[in-house]
């Protein structure tokens, strides 16, 4: 069976380990732990006929003090790159993040998620700032860790554009 | 004399020079004393030195290369003199230096001398001293090495970039499912340490410890190979860790250059793998009295004299077991035995054997000598043995039942029934086997093969396959159910075919007939077709006309069919709809619509599409009934033109049409009257006709009206002045005045005036004019009412009516 490595990357308390919670075991919880160094999952993913071992690793959050370190991006084939809709800064930090993987690793796929999208109240995204994030080229979705919209979605999206390159 | 005044000259010269250079000369001294006198310059060079040496250690390092030889030459005749101020003076750096060097030697001096201590005097001790003069280690070593105890239960490959899990073995496979996981989580682990105590790069955890279980992590340049052990494994471990690792990057070099997540490749690690899947269980020595090792020695002695009497004795017996098992194999017909030997504990037979003789390994196994004790060779030969000639022949030749095999001399006779195909094969091979020369058929009838009688008895047509597998035939392909019948009831007649088995398609079936059907007919969803069991095919349902055309070529082109019927075959609703509507060219106001074959029109339409669409409609193609809700539509101004045509109103008449009924308004001779009464009826659309608005007059009643309605009474400009032209229209309407009194008793008369550019003043002047001047014509201002004031057009002219009251003149 193939085996892919892929990270969740976003700022902290974006969702990423909710979305790993929601794709894996189908749960979620309000509860908020916030994740120390990584937490690895993994699910097998089929793709017309081909099954993909995914290896997902959940990095921390990254915050002014505590960024994340290229190393544990290095040897992944692809990454999610998470956005909290109710936090318009946290696009900044996907910037920061995409800037600093591009230059120390390279560039791999990637697929922008947009989480949150149950929390329509609370929504509050600069639609420009978001546009800002075409320039890499990456495709984007709105999801929720809560209900589970586009969740597998993206998951089978990334794996498709891992073995499909 | 001579010589004295030379003095005398010299000592002349020197008081003259004394006087002269008295100073000079003695700083001359001076300097020359410098110059010569070593101890002086030291002295001076002294008074420099520490600063030169200063400006010179500043500038390069030149004065040090130079002082090196001095110094150390130096050092080395004080430690020659004596060595104490040297190593007083070193002792406070050396001292911590040795001392932690021997306390470190002494920790694992001691650790060792307890095992060693313990293991000393118990017999397993003896044996590891044995072990330590042969091998020449040290004891304590072999005594270390001896007493760990480990297991390593699972093995870990693992892409160091991706930390994908490249192979996993384990002591017990069930268990660890996970195992790509902790291969992550343990590259993650080593990620984490790294950035953490920012260590170099090649530098990772080499072990990780829980509780029992201990992690040993190598690092290759591409892969890291983790051992999970229980216990204390040994170094040596390690090395053959790395061992393994150098085997697996030198091996699997392109793969791993390759990897993008396909493991497939690593499967065969395991071979590298699996020789560190070692255990150690020797148990833990105990405490051992001072007794043991004596019984121990008894016991050991009493065992090897009791084995020893055994062995030979056992040994004695095996030798006679495989001289026995020899001689069975040189009585076999079909092997021969020519050597026998015994060397090293194996047992060597060697000669030559016929490939149809007896197995000797199965020989063997009927005695209970062990397998690996043999070597066996036996080299392949052929047998001219008679009996073994005929085996040979039989498994050449393969027989049927129904022929007998013999031999006579080299000649094989065959005797017995036979299929011609086996005869001409045998008379083939038969002389190509050794021991045979030529072969007798003469006994031998040949008898038709199966194949051909069955060929015979069926007699298929080509669209039919047949297949022979022994006693079993299976008929397949297409035919009628007539020659289906008639086969299987043939079949039975040949007592060979023990099975029979039929996938022979029926081509004249209903079933068949109908699959065809649809085949060639291709029919729309909305059509079922159906096969009667007369073979009538009837298509029901909904479809286009040009489907229904075309189905009817098709079907003929279907063999079994014995009739088409597609009167059920409806058009769709949309068609029939497009038909009405062309057929009917309905106005924009109706609406046509269809369900159930029935036509619905609402809407508005002239009475002559009504009545029109109500005969036609029911005369289209799928359409039973007309449901016509369309109202009659009245074109009102056609009509009023209509009226107009036939009536001929008099200009004082104005005819109006309004919901059937139509107005007459104004005045009119009652003659026109009561013709247009007796007329209106013969125009189309009008019901009735109202003349209450209408005044019964005379003829010249009309014409006064004419006459006055003729007369208007133009003012020109901003002027309020009657002019003769008004003032003659004024006269003329004063006069038709006076006439209109003799003929209609009580009326009025209207007449306007036009006026240009109004200012109202100027209106109300222009209108007092008009009356002064009618009272001059004796029209009094009680009998003149202003009706209105309109404006005809804002910017020039205004007209006011005024109504001349007739009867109120009269007395
Ligand atoms: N309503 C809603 N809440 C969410 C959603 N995703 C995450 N949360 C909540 O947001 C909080 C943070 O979620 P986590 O998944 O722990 O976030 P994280 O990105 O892993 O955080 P760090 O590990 O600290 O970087 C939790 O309280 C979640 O319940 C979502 O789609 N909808
Ligand atoms: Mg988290």
């Amino acid at each position: 069976m193939i085996q892919k490595k892929i990270c969740i990357l976003g700022a902290a308390g974006v969702g990423k380990t909710s979305l790993t919670a929601q794709f894996v075991y189908s749960k979620f919880s309000e509860k908020y732990l916030s994740t120390m160094g990584v937490k690895i999952d993994k699910k097998v993913v089929k793709i017309d006929n081909t099954s993909v071992n995914l290896m997902i690793w959940d990095i921390h959050g990254e915050e002014k003090y505590k960024k994340i370190t290229s190393s544990y991006v290095r040897g992944s084939a692809g990454i999610f790159t998470v956005i909290d809709g109710t936090r318009s800064e946290t696009i900044q930090t996907a910037h920061g993040i995409l800037e600093r993987v591009h230059s120390d690793i390279g560039k791999i796929p990637n697929i922008f998620l947009l989480n949150k999208s149950d929390l329509s109240d609370a929504w509050d995204i600069n639609e420009q700032a978001l546009a800002a994030l075409k320039k890499y080229g990456d495709p984007m979705y709105t999801t929720s860790a809560k209900t589970g919209e586009h969740v597998d979605l993206s998951f089978q999206q990334l794996t498709k554009m891992l073995i499909n390159p | 004399m001579s010589n004295n005044t030379s003095q005398q000259h010299e000592a002349a010269m020197q008081a003259l020079r004394r006087l002269l250079f008295e100073q000079e000369t003695t700083r001359i001294d001076r300097l020359e004393e410098l110059l010569n006198n070593q101890e002086l310059h030291a002295q001076e060079i002294a008074k420099i030195l520490a600063e030169a040496v200063q400006i010179r250690s500043h500038s390069d390092n030149k004065l040090g290369q130079a002082l090196t030889p001095a110094v150390e030459e130096a050092l080395k005749n004080s430690i020659a003199r004596n060595p104490q101020p040297l190593s007083d003076a070193l002792f406070p750096v050396m001292g911590p230096a040795i001392r932690k060097a021997i306390q470190s030697s002494i920790a694992s001096m001691l650790q060792s001398m307890n095992q060693t201590l313990e293991h000393s005097f118990s017999a397993q001790g003896l044996r590891w001293r044995w072990d330590a003069i042969s091998t020449g280690k040290p004891f304590a070593e072999i005594v270390l090495l001896n007493t760990l105890n480990y297991r390593v239960e699972q093995i870990f490959l693992i892409h160091k970039e991706t930390g994908l899990l490249l192979k996993h073995i384990a002591l017990d496979p069930s268990h660890y499912e996970d195992a790509d996981i902790v291969s992550s989580m343990l590259t993650a682990v080593q990620d984490f340490i790294h950035d953490s105590f920012s260590s170099s790069e090649n530098q990772g955890i080499e072990s990780l410890r829980m509780g029992d279980l201990q992690v040993l992590i190598e690092q290759g340049p591409d892969v890291v190979l983790a051992l999970v052990c229980r216990g204390n494994p040994p170094l040596s471990l390690r090395e053959t860790m790395q061992a393994t690792i150098e085997d697996i990057q030198h091996e699997f070099h392109e793969s791993l250059q390759n990897f993008d997540g396909d493991t497939q490749a690593f499967e065969v690690t395991e071979l590298n793998l699996s020789p560190l899947l070692v255990a150690d269980y020797q148990a833990k020595i105990k405490k051992s009295s001072p007794l043991k090792p004596l019984m121990l020695l008894g016991a050991m002695i009493t065992a090897i004299i009791a084995w020893v009497v055994w062995d030979y004795k056992q040994q004695a017996d095996i030798v006679a077991q495989w001289q026995s098992y020899v001689q069975q194999l040189s009585d076999e017909p079909g092997i021969v035995i020519t050597q026998f030997q015994q060397h090293s504990g194996k047992y060597m037979i060697t000669g030559l054997r016929d490939p149809l003789s007896h197995d000797p390994i199965r020989i063997l196994e009927k005695t209970s000598l062990p397998q690996a004790q043999l070597k066996l060779d036996l080299q392949p030969y052929l047998s001219l043995e008679p009996p073994f000639i005929l085996k040979r022949a039989a498994h050449i030749l393969n027989p049927p039942q129904s022929i007998l095999l013999s031999l006579q001399g080299e000649a094989l006779l065959l005797s017995g029934n036979a299929p011609k195909d086996w005869v001409n094969k045998a008379l083939e091979k038969a002389p190509l086997i050794a021991g045979i020369s030529h072969v007798d058929t003469s006994n031998v009838s040949a008898e038709p093969s199966l194949l051909e009688r069955i060929l015979a008895v069926l007699k298929p047509d080509s669209s039919i396959q047949i297949k022979l597998d022994g006693d079993t035939l299976t008929l397949s392909g297409e035919s009628s159910s007539a020659w289906e019948k008639q086969a299987q009831k043939n079949i039975h007649s040949i007592p060979q075919i023990k099975q029979y088995q039929n996938n022979i398609t029926l081509i004249d079936s209903p079933d068949y007939v109908l699959k065809q059907a649809h085949k060639a007919l291709r029919p729309p969803k909305s059509i079922r077709l159906r096969i009667t069991s007369n073979m009538e095919l009837i298509a029901q349902g909904i479809a286009t006309e040009t489907w229904i055309k075309q189905a009817k070529q098709k079907v003929k082109s279907i063999t079994y069919i014995s009739a088409y019927d597609d009167k059920s075959i409806s058009l769709p609703d949309d068609i029939i709809l497009q038909r009405a509507i062309e057929a009917l060219q309905p106005a924009e106001t109706v609406q046509l619509s269809l369900s159930n074959n029935t036509l619905l029109a609402t809407g508005e339409a002239k009475q002559g599409w009504i009545d029109a669409a109500n005969n036609q409609a029911i005369q289209l193609e799928g359409i039973d009934r007309f449901d016509n809700q369309v109202a009659t539509w009245i074109d009102e101004a056609a009509i009023l033109a209509a009226a107009i045509q036939r009536l001929q109103p008099p200009s004082s008449v104005r005819l109006s049409f309004s919901n059937g009924a139509l107005f007459a308004a104004g005045f009119a001779t009652g003659a026109w009257i009561s013709q247009a009464q007796a007329q209106f009826g013969l125009v189309d659309g009008v019901h009735s006709f109202y003349t209450s608005k209408l005044k019964n007059t005379t003829e010249e009643w009309i014409n006064i009206q004419k006459d006055i309605n003729s007369i208007s009474i133009t003012f020109p400009n901003t002027i309020a002045k009657v002019s003769p032209s008004i003032q003659e229209s004024i006269a003329l309407l004063a006069s038709l005045f006076e006439q209109a009194q003799t003929i209609e008793s009580n009326s009025q008369l209207l007449t306007k005036v036009l006026y240009s550019n109004t200012a109202s003043f100027i209106t109300s002047l222009r209108l007092k004019a008009i009356q002064k001047e009618l009272t001059t014509h004796g029209i009094t201002k009680q009998k003149l009412k202003v009706i209105s004031h309109k404006a005809d057009t804002h910017d020039i002219s205004q007209v006011i009516h005024f109504a001349l009251e007739v009867g109120s003149n009269k007395p």
